[in-house]
């Protein structure tokens, strides 16, 4: 799996190209832990290109969210469609992120 | 039934009746009839001998066993809310102390409703309570470890304390975020040792030392990684007696605003330049044409066209403004025209061939006979690729080529547009961020080119809201190929 890493700004925006399943996920999270501890929490996930996730993908994201909650901060979604919207809701761990449109809305948040 | 509700609190969050006492009550209430109806037996039994007086007395047995079962229903019934409101009260002694755990079965009652509501408004004032309590132990510092620690892991900024000995004495998560180490690290730490700054640990000192020192704040700019660095604003205040001096460093990450502060500055003094080079010229002009008499009409003819074109740039500089505001405050409207990009094209064509005839540029516009017609904004659409034009003739140096083609892809169901050059080209560093707003190479070149750096954010930002796009290919020194598509068939949308 692709992940684009790039900087807006002060901000670190991943972007995972495709879904976030099985040994994806995996990867999907070795590289979210390692974003987070070097972007000092500057950090925002563009799901734009992430049809949908698994629940190891899902839990990947929820991991991460309750590491930054932890800390006074929060993991930021952009992009996210109907589908993986769904998941987060269904599985009730979507207020564990703060969602945004898209990069630029979810990178002013940071201001 | 009481207590077990009160020890698996959440097997059964409600308090269930106890059947107890109507069991007890019909017990006692069992002897108590059968010795009435044998008092009534030996009363009456010559007239029972006979058969009329038995089937009375099989009617009168069955009717009180019914009356019984109705009176002990009813009685039942009555008494079901107060047997359940018993047993709450029962857990609530055997240390259940959650209101919502307290509450019955709400069977209809005035007596279990008046109950529950006198529970749930028993919850919120604990919830109260506890806020309260949490929020006071804090303020007052009687909280002890644990009282810090919840709310200082839950400060989005960082907050250390640092100790008479110049140590880290408590240190919240946010703050080893800051300096990347786990808190358990940091604790008993030297300040000196986590960051090396000297006006950073001068100021703490004084603050711990100097019975009169009221701390203050110094902005530092620490490695966050091997490639960026972040701004941090530590703010210090003395905490604690004079004896008990202690430093409270709190911790603002300002990299963001710092960064977006520079891009407003960049900004605000590339707009200046991009606003008034238009307006000096037309000033120049003006003056002239002014000066020219009525017979030099050559050389009004000459500044108006210059008034004119300069003019013109004026506009679009504007409307790149206006346009990057706009797509910031998601307010950026794309209408629905029939665009003729081969027309559109060709109208630049007159309008670029002088500007590159007196730059020495060898330039062609390669038009096809005929084009599809594409549903977009033709201000827009044009915009995007004045830009791509516009760039090419400013990039590339004397007695180069710049290349326009135009055509259509059928079979991609796409209408492509390419501006080829062969000037300075991109380094392959630069490349991917060619497209960011405000981004310039860090090319010696390019000192003396001037430009917004919002002219190609914006063309691709524009043609992405048609459903097209804008590709680059570069290479250093040898030129740069600016591909933009634009879809045959795309509902334009709002952005």
């Amino acid at each position: 799996m692709r992940i684009d890493t790039h900087r807006v700004g002060a901000v670190t925006v991943l972007e995972p190209q495709g879904a976030l399943i099985q040994d994806d996920a995996d990867v999907f999270r070795s590289q979210l832990d390692e974003a987070m501890l070097s972007s000092m929490g500057r950090l925002l996930i563009d799901v734009t290109h992430v049809p949908f996730a698994d629940s190891k993908g899902l839990e990947a994201l929820a991991d991460a969210g309750a590491q930054l909650t932890e800390s006074g901060q929060a993991l930021k979604l952009s992009g996210a469609n109907e589908t993986l919207r769904t998941a987060l809701e269904l599985t009730e761990i979507d207020d564990r992120f703060d969602h945004y449109q898209d990069v630029n809305a979810a990178v002013r948040s940071f201001l | 039934m009481g207590q077990s509700t009160a020890s698996k609190p959440n097997a059964n969050p409600r308090v269930s009746p106890s059947w107890r006492v109507p069991v007890l009550m019909a017990a006692a209430w069992f002897p108590l009839l059968t010795a009435l109806l044998l008092a009534a037996h030996a009363w009456l039994r010559p007239w029972l001998a006979t058969s009329f007086g038995s089937a009375i007395v099989l009617a009168a047995g069955v009717g009180a066993v019914a009356c019984q079962g109705v009176v002990l229903w009813r009685f039942v019934k009555c008494i079901r809310p107060a047997i359940m409101i018993q047993s709450a009260v029962a857990s609530w002694r055997g240390g259940e102390a959650d209101a919502q755990l307290l509450t019955v079965a709400d069977d209809g009652t005035g007596l279990s409703e008046d109950w529950n509501r006198m529970m749930t408004a028993w919850g919120t004032a604990q919830t109260e309570l506890k806020s309260y309590r949490t929020a006071t132990s804090v303020v007052s510092n009687q909280g002890g470890e644990a009282g810090y620690s919840a709310v200082f892991d839950m400060l989005p900024n960082g907050v250390m304390i640092i100790d008479r000995s110049g140590k880290v004495s408590h240190a919240n998560a946010a703050a080893s975020r800051v300096f990347m180490r786990s808190q358990e690290r940091m604790k008993d730490a030297p300040l000196t040792a986590l960051i090396d700054q000297t006006e950073l640990s001068e100021l703490v000192a004084a603050t711990l030392n100097e019975s009169r020192a009221r701390g203050g704040q110094v902005e530092l700019t620490i490695p966050q990684t091997d490639e960026h660095e972040a701004v941090i604003r530590f703010i210090i205040r003395p905490m604690g007696s004079q004896e008990d001096r202690r430093a409270l460093v709190v911790m603002n990450d300002v990299t963001h605003q710092r960064v977006a502060d520079k891009s407003r500055n960049l900004f605000v003094a590339q707009a200046t330049h991009e606003l008034r080079t238009p307006l000096t010229n037309i000033g120049l002009y003006l003056e002239r044409a002014i000066d020219l008499t009525d017979d030099q009409f050559a050389e009004r003819s000459e500044c108006l066209n210059v008034i004119n074109g300069e003019v013109g740039r004026l506009a679009r500089v504007v409307e790149e403004f206006l346009s990057v505001s706009e797509i910031e405050a998601g307010s950026f409207q794309v209408r629905r025209d029939d665009v003729r990009v081969d027309e559109l094209v060709k109208r630049m064509q007159d309008e670029y061939m002088p500007q590159a005839k007196a730059k020495s540029l060898d330039i062609t516009f390669d038009l096809p006979p005929k084009l599809s017609v594409v549903q977009g904004d033709r201000e827009k659409v044009s915009l995007a690729i004045h830009n791509l034009i516009g760039n090419a003739i400013k990039y590339t140096p004397a007695g180069q080529r710049v290349r326009v083609e135009v055509g259509e892809d059928p079979a991609a169901g796409h209408v492509e547009v390419r501006v080829s050059d062969t000037g300075i080209g991109i380094g392959e560093e630069d490349l991917p961020k060619v497209f960011e707003k405000f981004y310039r190479a860090n090319d010696e070149r390019l000192s003396e080119i001037k430009g917004s750096g919002l002219g190609l954010a914006l063309a691709r930002e524009v043609i992405r809201l048609h459903g097209g796009d804008i590709t680059c290919e570069s290479t250093l020194n040898e030129g740069t190929t600016f591909t933009l598509t634009l879809p045959l068939h795309h509902p334009a949308k709002t952005a």
